[in-house]
């Protein structure tokens, strides 16, 4: 293939991918620190002393001690959506959970500080979506009701609005987790984290960590197994990768914005910026629609990405206001002439690091050939978007190979998301264990955020059983499978089957009016349509009713009922606020918006829940435990169409 | 087949359109194409022909031959034809024009005539398909990058090398604008005319939907009606919605002679109706269609025991019958039956049963 010539020619292209536990730099945490002097160790306090600091306000000599131990049941790093997701699942499973995130903000590369679209399974090759469901759709229909406006800035306080309302989770900004604490069972016993903002050292202890955090520092500091760069064709019969594994990884990015300012706004180019060769560069970089910058103004490594983060991103800038200077300045783009920038991140968007090592390593094969897995915890399906390792630096090839799209989504196993060699290490997001190849794909944000509300999911059944991850996953797989979809997330070919859903053993489910699907599909397990088999029931009109009768009695305190938003559908924030068929800024109209249940006592109606401004697919009623023999759901009106359509009914006692 | 343009037909298109033919008259009407827009509609000029007593004959509109979705079209003004129902009927181009493929290669004859029966189609997948979905187009993270284009319609449902041109002519030959059609054939239709198409079963769906714009309760419709429904049962639920604005009279006595003689799918949904219809039942409304009870499943039994607490249809005589359902094979339709009976004021002998279906079922009820 062309492009390999380029990895020929480098030096560094030959170093392989390898298995390499970060030793080094928890050595030097654990053991140099003693050697040297006025460390920690010796002089606790540092060289402060209590009269140094005056507060005026009252008259005290404080010695600031800014260090605390905190624990907890599940720790989470990271707070893109992997992080997010992972941490409110844990909570919400009942386990006390903190996440530590090191930037002001959440949402990660979809924060405003990158601003990448929170892509998923966009679009499969038939063109439509196959979108997550589970909490990354909350949060992003929490999204669309309280940020029609589309502003970034707002996003990163719809997340943070998110996170902080839910029980159970802690979250601390600004917080880098430093290294893993070991204990002498090979588990990590806390992470040591910096607060930037309040100059505290945290030490989090806690049962559980999962690495989100892309890089994935703690777990490497915890000896962790992890790998970088591209394995070799041969190793997992992937015919997209190359032939010799070599160090390559995708590059980071930096966007940009600008705005039309109605006059002619000159543009001179700051002192670092890089001149664009565009008579050298491949058609694929285009440079039309121009106003929200270019994703392949992009620069990777084959070596060590990280440790040459800051270099590539002094260069990353310069690249960046090169080719907007060429737009504005090479006479060939009038159109550009009353446009100026108006935002330019200072954070590059990281796509590859390290992937750390499971009990299995997720391949291409398995995503091309849809492998089943037992296991199956997430699902993914952006194509197998490999770009240019090169990146801006390799002008003369396409700035990404979309090796191929998938026919239907595939699955993701649990044995990828825990660590093989540190017993209480999960991990969500890019960083999981996967080849180079499978993460061109798998790396897109609700796909991590799947994997994470499966990890978070996990770590609070671990917590809830004492056991760890590998053990969950050989004993207690059914019932982390069985909790996730209940909890509205999807896994394709794997339709739920919760024995103590009372739904299940219904006598009898019929509804007042059918438009399409049937009433009875109410309970078969899916959650959606899928590969075009109906699995839901339509209203034809509305209001209309569905009720489920059973021939003996039952005692009922919990209905859970899945409304229909469309997964046809994309529903992220983008920045261009595109509103197309398969793209909307608006809230979905499928959804249902206003609803009551009742549970028939002794032949009577009795209404136990409403919910007039419903915002979720998942719709959940808790009441006080009751004796029945039937339910009846009355649905009133969705926020737009005629008719209501609904995927699921349970019920539990 | 495609026919061309005879000169005629061609200086219709080349003149100025709103120069007047004695045969013509002209629709500015507004049409939604999916290719152009979900959301704006977009203005077009609708000629209606109409024959020597002023009746429409056909319909045409001249449109571009194609919403371009890759800026690699050749567009060209094409006529298309509906007839008087709405109806797709066929395509012309003017003189020495002929569509054209990609890469600039024209229509052949097979090309025309494959173009023909996906136009004839009114259940092409077109229909479902909007303009992204026709190319896929891989995105990038940030905005999305078009490259590789490959299209995702199946095969038979274009002409290859032409699909823009495919979906854009079904789109419009299938928009709205037959909606249009059919509303200004069916204002040009006097009542007596829609009810011969009823009783011809020509065009019924045609004649129901325009008697349900007049708002003609007359008797002679409502029987029409009637006897449409007797020769096709599926007409009943698209002729719902006329006796739900009926005046009560005209209502009460559809349903007394449709719920009857209605299979199960009729019969919910006239009970449907009826429980949410504003009009009122008398009291002895259901006495006197003697219902097969037996037969009726759990959610006509509900429904209709639903209908008879809401429109006060309680009855002795129907009570007595409605113990029989107590036995019922089905418990699930007596333990229905106990709960609304023993709300009712009963006879001694009549709260006795219910007493003993109690006793029986009390760990069920």
């Amino acid at each position: 293939m062309k492009r390999r010539k380029f990895f020929k020619n480098t030096v560094k292209g030959a170093l392989g991918a390898s298995i390499i536990p970060l030793t080094s730099f928890s050595n030097l945490s654990a053991q140099s620190t003693k050697n040297i002097e006025n460390t920690e160790a010796e002089k606790p306090l540092g060289n402060t002393d209590p009269k140094q600091w005056h507060q005026m306000g009252t008259g005290k000599k404080p010695r600031p001690d800014r260090r605390k131990t905190i624990t907890y049941d599940v720790a989470i790093i990271g707070g893109g959506a992997a992080g997010m997701c992972a941490a409110i699942s844990a909570a919400r499973n009942g386990a006390k959970v903190v996440l530590i995130q090191d930037r002001p903000v959440l949402g990660g590369n979809s924060s405003s500080e990158i601003r990448v679209h929170l892509n998923g399974v966009n679009h499969l090759k038939n063109g439509l979506p196959e979108r997550e469901t589970g909490i990354i759709e909350e949060i992003l229909l929490h999204n669309r009701f309280h940020n029609p406006q589309d502003s970034y800035p707002v996003w990163d306080h719809i997340l943070y609005d998110f996170i902080t309302k839910e029980k159970n989770l802690d979250v601390k900004l600004n917080t880098s987790a430093i290294r893993a604490i070991m204990s002498d069972d090979g588990k990590i016993k806390a992470a040591y984290c910096w607060q930037l903002t309040t100059e505290t050292e945290f030490t989090v202890e806690a049962d559980v960590f999962i690495d989100c955090s892309g890089d994935g520092l703690l777990g490497a500091t915890s000896g962790a197994l992890y790998r970088t760069g591209r394995e070799a064709s041969s190793e997992f019969n992937e015919k997209y990768a190359p032939k010799k594994a070599d160090g390559w990884q995708m590059g980071s990015t930096i966007l940009l914005g600008s705005k039309d300012m109605g006059r002619p706004m000159p543009f001179e180019a700051p002192h670092f910026t890089l001149k664009y060769d565009a008579e050298k560069s491949h058609k694929g970089r285009q440079l039309k629609p121009f106003e929200l910058g270019f994703w392949w103004v992009e620069l990777g490594s084959d070596d060590d990405i990280i440790g040459e983060f800051e270099d590539n991103k002094h260069k990353l800038l310069g690249y960046a206001y090169g080719v907007w200077d060429y737009m504005k300045n090479s006479g060939k783009f009038p159109e550009t002439e009353n446009y100026a920038l108006d935002w330019v991140s200072s954070l590059p968007g990281k796509r590859e690091s390290r992937r750390f090592i499971g009990d299995y390593i997720l391949s291409e094969p398995d995503m091309l050939n849809n492998k089943q897995f037992p296991d199956a915890v997430a699902f993914g399906g952006w194509s197998l978007d490999e770009h240019n390792p090169g990146g801006i630096e390799n002008l003369s090839e396409p700035p990404s190979y979309f090796h191929q799209y998938f026919e239907e989504p595939y699955q993701i196993p649990f044995r990828s998301l825990y660590s093989k060699n540190v017993p209480n290490l999960l991990f969500a997001g890019r960083n999981i264990s996967q080849t180079h190849i499978a993460l061109s794909s798998s790396r897109i944000m609700a796909t991590c955020a799947l994997e994470g509300q499966a990890v978070g999911t996990a770590a609070a059944l671990c917590a809830k059983k004492n056991v760890l991850p590998r053990e969950l996953g050989e004993k207690y797989i059914t019932e982390l499978q069985e909790q996730l979809l209940r909890d509205d997330a999807f896994i394709p070919y794997r339709p739920a089957n919760d024995e103590n859903d009372l739904v299940k053993k219904a006598s009898l489910i019929f509804a007042s009016s059918t438009s399409s699907g049937d009433p009875k599909l109410l309970n078969d397990g899916w959650s959606r349509d899928y590969n075009k088999k109906d699995h839901h029931w339509q209203s034809e009109g509305l209001p209309a009713q569905v009720q489920v009768e059973w021939d003996e009695r039952v005692s009922i305190s919990k209905i859970e009922i899945k409304c229909d938003t469309n997964v046809k559908r994309n529903i992220m924030l983008r920045r261009d606020s595109l509103e197309n068929d398969v793209y909307s800024t608006q809230i979905p109209k499928e959804l249902l918006k206003s609803l009551d249940v009742e549970i028939r006592v002794n032949g009577k109606w009795v209404k136990v829940g409403t919910n007039e401004k419903n915002r979720t697919r998942l719709i959940k009623f808790h009441f006080e435990k009751m004796e029945t023999s039937a339910i009846r759901i009355n649905v009133k009106e969705t926020y737009g169409d005629k008719n209501c359509k609904l995927f699921e009914v349970r019920c539990y006692s | 087949m495609i026919r061309f343009f005879n000169i005629l037909a061609l200086l219709h298109l080349c003149l100025n359109l709103s120069v007047s033919s004695t045969h013509e008259i002209k629709h500015q009407i507004k049409v939604i194409h999916k290719g152009i827009s979900v959301t704006e509609p977009t203005e077009c000029l609708l000629v209606e022909v109409q024959d020597k007593q002023s009746e429409p004959l056909e319909f045409y509109m001249d449109v571009e031959s194609v919403v371009c979705g890759d800026n690699q079209c050749r567009i060209d003004l094409v006529r298309i034809y509906w007839d008087k129902f709405g109806r797709y009927d066929r395509l012309q181009l003017p003189d020495g024009v002929a569509l054209e493929k990609a890469g600039g290669e024209l229509f052949s004859a097979s090309d025309y005539d494959k173009l023909e029966t996906i136009l004839k189609d009114e259940n092409s997948s077109l229909q479902e398909v909007y303009k992204n979905e026709i190319v896929g187009t891989i995105g990038g993270e940030g905005i999305d990058a078009m490259t590789g284009a490959t299209i995702l319609v199946e095969k038979s449902a274009y002409v290859q090398g032409a699909v823009w041109t495919c979906y854009s002519l079904w789109h419009w030959a299938h928009g709205n604008a037959k909606q249009i059609i059919r509303n200004i054939t069916g204002d040009a239709y006097s009542i007596s005319e829609l009810q011969h198409l009823l009783e011809q079963n020509k065009n019924p769906h045609f004649a129901i939907e325009q008697l349900i714009r007049r708002k003609d309760f007359s008797k002679s419709t409502n029987e029409f009606l009637l006897k449409a429904i007797e020769v096709n049962s599926t007409l009943l639920k698209p002729s719902l919605p006329y006796w739900e604005t009926a005046p009560d009279l005209v209502y009460l006595s559809a349903m007394q002679q449709l719920i009857p003689n209605a299979n199960k799918t009729n019969r919910l949904l006239c009970f449907n109706t009826i429980l949410q219809a504003s009009q009122n039942l008398p009291p002895n409304f259901f006495n006197e269609l003697n219902l097969p009870l037996q037969e009726l499943t759990y959610q006509e039994i509900d429904l209709f025991l639903r209908i008879l607490v809401k429109k006060n249809g309680i009855t002795q005589q129907g009570l007595s019958t409605l113990f029989s359902l107590l036995n019922s094979t089905d418990f699930l339709i007596a333990r229905r039956v106990f709960w609304f009976l023993k709300e009712q004021e009963l006879s001694k002998s009549q709260e006795h049963q219910i007493h003993k279906f109690h006793e029986k079922w009390k760990d069920k009820l």
